[in-house]
This record gives C-alpha cells, structure tokens and sequence, in this order.
C-alpha cells in the first residue's frame, strides 16, 4: 500500500473512532443523567415514605389506640354501670361514647360495627395510609432498579470509552512508523478494538431498562392485592395479583404476595409455585423462604421444605435460628439425627442472639421469641396430627410417626424451656430442674355477698361455664427453694395471651400444696372468654409443670 | 497538523490549508467550549437536586411533626372531650334530683361533679385551647396547617421547584452533548479533507462548515435556554 493511500486511510480511521467516542460519550452521559435522575426520584421516594408510614401510624394510632380504646373503656363502664342499676350512669357514659364516637372516622362505618362492636381495623390501616405505603415502596424498589440498571449502562459506556482510548492510541502510534509488522500489528489491533467497543456499546444501548413505573395500573394492582391480603380476602387478593403479572409476569413480589394468599387458603401446591416464582425472579427474604418451606412442610414434601429451610438460612446467617422450620421437617421425613442436629444448632444460633444483643446493650428481634415458641408449638401440633390421625401435614406423608412422638415431648419441653430462660435469664437453663410440682388442678373460688371466700368449685373435666369471673390453679411441690423464679404462661386457644403472664418470687418453701389466682376480679364485669386454655409453670427458667382447662359457653 | 498540508504548493492551496486549520482550531475551541457549558449545567442539575432532596427532607419533617404534635393534642382533646361530656351530663343529673332525694345521694353526686369538673379543667392543659371551634370541635387541620405554614416562613418546603430545575438542566446538558457531537463531526469532516480527492475536498469542507455552524449557533441557544 502506498504511503499516501496509508495515511489517508489512517486518517478516515482516527477520524471514525473520534466521532464514535463522542456519540459514546453522548450515550454516557445520558445513561448517567439517568442514573442521577433515577437516584434522586428512590432518595425522594425513600424520604417520603418513611414519612407517610409515620403519619399514616400515629394517625391510625390515636384511632385506634385513643379513641376506639377510650369508647371501649366507657362501654366497659356503662355494662359495669347497668349491672349494677345505676340507671344515670349508663345515660352519662352512653353520652360520653357518642361524643368520643365523633371524634374519629374509624368509629363511623365501614369501619365500625355498631352490631358487634368492633372495627375493621385491617381496613381502616389500609385505606387511611397503607395501600398509599405499599404503592411508595413499590415506586421506590422501581426507582432504585432503574438507578442500578442506568448506573450499570453508564460504567459499560466508560469501559467502551476507554478501549476507544486505546484503539486511538494504537492508531496514532502506527501514524509514526514506517511500513512493517508493527504497524500492520497496531493498526489491526486498534481498528479490532474500536469496531469491538463500537459494537459492545450499541448492544448497551439496545438492551432496554425497565422501569415499573411507566406501570402504575401494575404497582396499584399490587398494593391493591396486598392489603386486600392484609384484610384476609385472599380470592380477591389473588385476582389482584393476578392483575399485576399479566401486566407484568416477571414481577416478583406479586409472585409472592399472590403466593402467600394461596398459602392462606390452603393451596399450599400453588403457593410453593408461587414462591418459587418469586425465588427465580431474585426476591429471597427470610419471609419469601420460611413461608415456602412452611408451605411444602404443610403439603407433606419434606425433603423440599428442610433444603428451602437450609437456604433461608445460607441466605439470611443472621438469622440462623430459623433452623427450627428444617428441623421438624427433617423429623417428620423420618431422619431423626439430622433434625435433632438442626434443632441443636438453631438453639444454639438463637441462644448465641440473645447473648449477643445482651453484649451489645440491644434487644434480639421479637421474631427470635416468636421463632422459638413456634418451634415448641408447631412440635406440639405435628405430635396432635399424629394422634388424631387428621391435620397438616397429611399424618400419611409423616415417615415414621412413632419417632416424631418418641423424640418430640422432650423437644417440645428443652424449645419451650429455652425460650423463657433466654427471655428472663438471657442464657440457656442452667441445671438440671430439681423442683417438682404435680397434683394441678383448676377451679373457680366462690364467695358470700360479703366477698369472704367459702370454697372451691372445682369440676371433673377441667370445664367451667361461661360467666365465670376467677380461676386458681391449685397444686402441690417440693423440693423447690425460696428466691426461684416462677413463671406463668397461659395459651388461649393456642395462642399466648400475654396479659395473663404472671411472673414471682418464690417465697412458699421446699414443700407443700400452693393456690394460685390466675384470673383475680374485682367486680362481675370482665369475665373469662370462652376457649381453651393451657397453662405452662416455669421455675427457674425451666418448664415444671403443664395444664388445661376450658371454659365453655353457658 | 502535517497529515492535512496538501501535496501541491500553490498559493491557492496553501490559503485553503489554511482555513482548514483555522476552521479545526476553531471548531475544537468552540467544542471545549461545550464541553464546559455542559459539565456546569450537569453541575447545577447535581446542585438543584441537592436542594430539592433538601427541600423534601423539611417538608415531610415538616409533615411527620405536624402529624405527632397535632394528634398528640388532638389524643388530649378526645380525653377532655370525654370529662366535659361526663360533667355536663352528671351536672344535668344533678340539678334535676328530685327533692325527695337523700342528702347523701346528692352531696356524692355533687362531689363527683367537682371532681370531673376539676378533670375537665386539667385536661385544657394538655392541648392548646385556641383550636377549639365554636361549635366545641378541634381544629386539628387548621392547627397542622399552621404549624405547615410556620415552618415553610423558615425553610423550603417546595421540592418540586428544584427537582424541575434539576430536569431542565440535565436536558440541557444532553442537548449541549447533542451539540457537542455536532461540532464533534465537523471536526471530522474538515479533518478528512486531507483523505479526499480534489472534489470532495470542497464538499467536506460546506459539510464541515456547516456542522461547525449548527453546532455553535444550537450549544449557545441551548446555553441561552432558547432551546
């Protein structure tokens, strides 16, 4: 090739790469424009979201928490009120609900059932702020994607810039040598690297960003199914959710929102595909992972729960002690040393938490108390599935029953035990318990107009009717010591209610017969709820004792 | 510069050489020129989204205090609410006791009176009184709207001003970009009139010029906000 014809093709060259560098350039800038645009929009997002929730909250909070609660509080002493006679006071405290009443919307329907007295909480909470959160939050994940996605294009857009650098670099360095290999060499190596960039940057371009916000019908659809979710219309949940992945299929949360409604129906096959969905689209919370493998538990697929288990916790280590969950998915597939193992190192995980926050001067998360009193209770369950020869997961697809009854008792108590003796004591029970209290036995104390106790009323079967006002428990003990720590728990209808906790000294020596109140009152106002109730004693952090009695409608 | 000085000597050439590195001195000048008219409107985009985050921060500051404080009073308004309502209705009781009525009976009623009376009372501390309406409602919306306006006399409560500013002035960094790439070509066009024939060289030259002419007159009327 002649020189001339050379350098004028090497021109025609340098001159390409600089004008492709500049549109690059262009394209960079864009893509940064965008970036910045995108990252302002989720840090607004984000600002005024937490603000909406924090308004939305204290809103909902004087509703709720004043307003419903004082006209309660007045209800309470109107019937107190018309039980005894005093005619006035019903006037006076019905006066005072009807203007406490006007205060607030949530005493007004949709919200208020005059009929049962109660409000439709869930729906006022979602109509008030929380669809309008959920919509936020929604708009701000979409906003910090395309953030990332616009951030992505424009550090590729500097990758290009930069071979283009080099090309140009090869190309001016072959401008200043004579005819030979090497310039061969660097003008193939530069023009190679420059039609590379070239086409590397116009894939860049092409390849789209998707933004859910140019789909607010899809993000209102979402927000939509999820508080009709949070108000336990699951169908109409579902339809919602459907709604937002056929407008958009690959939308993760509405994969798993949808899912989790199923979950509550029962249909536990569609849930778990649900889930999955949602695990192939990238969201793998705790949440998404414990409830799939909850799900694939209650549907009797084992195997798959304890593995979606294990990857909730390589996923989330921190939360190590939702091992409990591959646990008792691993005793009902039969492979008791593997889940006597998880069990172990979930206590472990969850004894080391509380240690950890007691270090640091902080608090474990509530879901660690929550994690372990489900672990003891969801044992408690599978063991009733079993006995009772119906439930979830189907007693058929349970491997081998006889071992879960064999090891579950223990476990339930050792859960159990943990659980109060993290929670009072911050660390694993001690020693072994040497107390022994046995002998339980409820009843109802009787008294005269003059409210001087006479007696006991105590029934066979631990049933009581409706109406009834107190209950003791009353049972024997010995080798206990004054200064142990005696706690109460009391489950109504499976679920703790707290305001019966009761927690004391013990002051009543080694040995002996003890009378408890457990439920005191002071007038026939409050009465005790019809259901069945489990009471659980604890000395010194460690499950002594367990009972039950019912109170059944009159 | 040497790969554009032509071949041949004439005086005709050399003056036309001459232009064109003129016109490239010139095209690259007004190009760095661009280049900085778009990095301080990239730079005042940054700057008025600053401020509009800023301004977004007061604002739902703003919002989330006049929400607390508002129902806070509003909570302590319900209570009062209740005390007045219970007094008012005890204190019609009272004055309608028949006279047969035992003197304990009235003496308790009238204590208990004194006592919501005196509740009642208590309870106007706790709020500030001058939003009770007429009719004896709460002016929660005038009290937030107060606070709202009080606190939008000491800051800026209006992020959308700034975040429109921040748009407007990363579309003008892309159209000066726009611009840029303009003169970018020009400059690519005069360069490769050394690579051309004879013909062609006049072409790229009107081409070059052009380009240098639409790019500069665009980046200053982008530069002006007259596009």
């Amino acid at each position: 090739m002649r020189e001339n014809t050379f350098n004028r093709l090497l021109a025609i060259l340098i001159a390409t790469v600089t004008l492709v560098a500049t549109v690059i350039a262009f394209l960079q800038s864009d893509a940064s424009n965008h970036d910045d645009a995108a990252g302002r929009d989720a840090t607004r997002l984000a600002v005024e979201l937490v603000e909406r929730k924090v308004s939305g909250e204290v809103r909902a909070n004087f509703d709720y928490d004043e307003v419903f609660q004082q006209y309660v509080e007045l209800s309470t002493l109107l019937i107190a009120a018309d039980s005894r006679g005093d005619a006035a006071a019903v006037e006076r405290y019905a006066a005072a609900m009807d203007a406490v009443s006007a205060l607030s919307s949530i005493m007004q329907p949709p919200y208020y059932d005059a009929e049962t007295g109660t409000v439709d909480y869930a729906l006022y909470i979602t109509e008030s702020y929380l669809t309008e959160v959920t919509r936020m939050t929604e708009n701000y994940t979409a906003a910090a994607a395309v953030k990332e996605a616009w951030g992505a294009k424009a550090n590729l857009y500097i990758v290009h810039l930069t071979i283009l650098a080099v090309a140009l670099f090869l190309l001016g360095l072959a401008a200043t040598l004579n005819a030979g290999g090497p310039r061969f060499i660097f003008v193939t190596a530069g023009t190679l690297l420059a039609a590379g960039a070239a086409v590397w940057a116009a894939a860049t371009y092409t390849e789209p960003v998707f933004d859910l916000r140019d789909r607010p019908e899809v993000i209102a659809a979402y927000a939509e199914g999820t508080s009709l979710a949070l108000r336990e219309r699951y169908e109409e949940a579902i339809a919602a959710f459907d709604t937002a992945l056929a407008g958009v299929p690959g939308y993760a949360a509405a994969c798993a929102g949808r899912g989790d409604a199923y979950g509550s129906l029962g249909n536990y096959a569609a849930a778990i595909a649900d889930l999955q969905c949602a695990r192939d689209r990238g969201l793998t919370t705790t949440a998404v992972l414990n409830n799939q493998a909850w799900y694939q538990y209650l549907a009797g697929q084992f195997a798959d729960s304890a593995a979606t288990a294990r990857a909730a916790i390589v996923a989330n280590p921190a939360d190590a002690w939702v091992g409990f969950n591959a646990g008792l998915a691993l005793l009902a597939n039969g492979q008791a040393d593997a889940a006597l193992a998880e069990y172990e190192q979930a206590m472990a995980a969850a004894s080391a938490a509380v240690a950890a926050a007691r270090r640091a001067g902080t608090e474990p998360s509530s879901f660690l108390w929550f994690g372990l009193d489900s672990a003891a209770t969801d044992l408690d369950f599978l063991m009733a599935t079993i006995d009772s020869g119906a439930g979830e997961p189907p007693p058929a697809s349970i491997v081998d029953p006889d071992l879960v009854l064999q090891i579950g008792p223990d476990l339930s108590t050792r859960l159990k035990s943990l659980s109060v003796s993290l929670e009072y004591f911050g660390a694993p029970p001690a020693a072994p318990l040497t107390a022994t209290l046995d002998n339980l036995i409820f009843a109802e104390p009787l008294y005269d107009e003059a409210l001087n106790f006479l007696d006991y009323n105590i029934t066979d079967d631990a049933v009581y009717t409706g109406g009834i006002s107190e209950i003791s428990a009353l049972f024997d003990y010995s080798g206990m010591q004054d200064g142990q720590t005696v706690i109460i728990k009391v489950y109504i209808d499976g679920s703790e209610d707290p305001s019966w906790r009761r927690v004391f000294v013990w002051d009543a020596g080694a040995d002996g017969g003890y009378e408890l109140p457990l439920a005191v009152a002071y007038s026939k106002t409050f009465t005790l709820a019809i259901g069945d109730y489990a009471v659980e004693f604890y000395v010194d952090g460690q499950l002594a004792l367990t009972g039950s009695f019912s109170v059944v409608e009159p | 510069m040497s790969a554009i000085i032509p071949e041949e000597d004439s005086p005709a050439e050399k003056r036309f050489a001459t232009l064109v590195a003129l016109l490239i001195a010139a095209v690259s000048v007004a190009g760095a020129v661009v280049a900085w008219r778009a990095s301080v409107a990239a730079d005042g985009a940054g700057g008025a989204d600053e401020a509009g985050i800023r301004a977004t921060i007061n604002l739902t500051e703003t919002r989330a205090l006049a929400a607390v404080n508002g129902y806070a009073d509003y909570a302590a308004f319900a209570r009062y609410i209740e005390f007045l309502t219970l007094a008012d209705a005890l204190e019609a009781q009272y004055a309608n006791l028949p006279a047969e009525a035992a003197p304990a009976e009235a003496e308790l009623l009238l204590a208990q009176l004194v006592e919501l009376r005196d509740r009642t009372t208590a309870a106007t501390f706790a709020f500030p009184a001058q939003y009770i309406n007429r009719d004896g409602t709460y002016a929660l919306q005038r009290q937030q709207g107060e606070l709202f306006a009080d606190a939008a006399r000491e800051k800026d409560l209006a992020p959308d001003t700034s975040f429109a500013q921040a748009d407007a002035l990363r579309g003008q960094t892309n159209r000066l970009l726009l611009a840029l790439s303009g003169l970018a070509g020009g400059l690519v066009l005069l360069t490769l009139i050394e690579a051309a024939g004879r013909r062609l060289k006049y072409a790229l030259l009107l081409a070059g010029v052009l380009a240098f002419v639409a790019g500069g007159i665009s980046a200053y009327l982008i530069d002006q906000g007259r596009l």
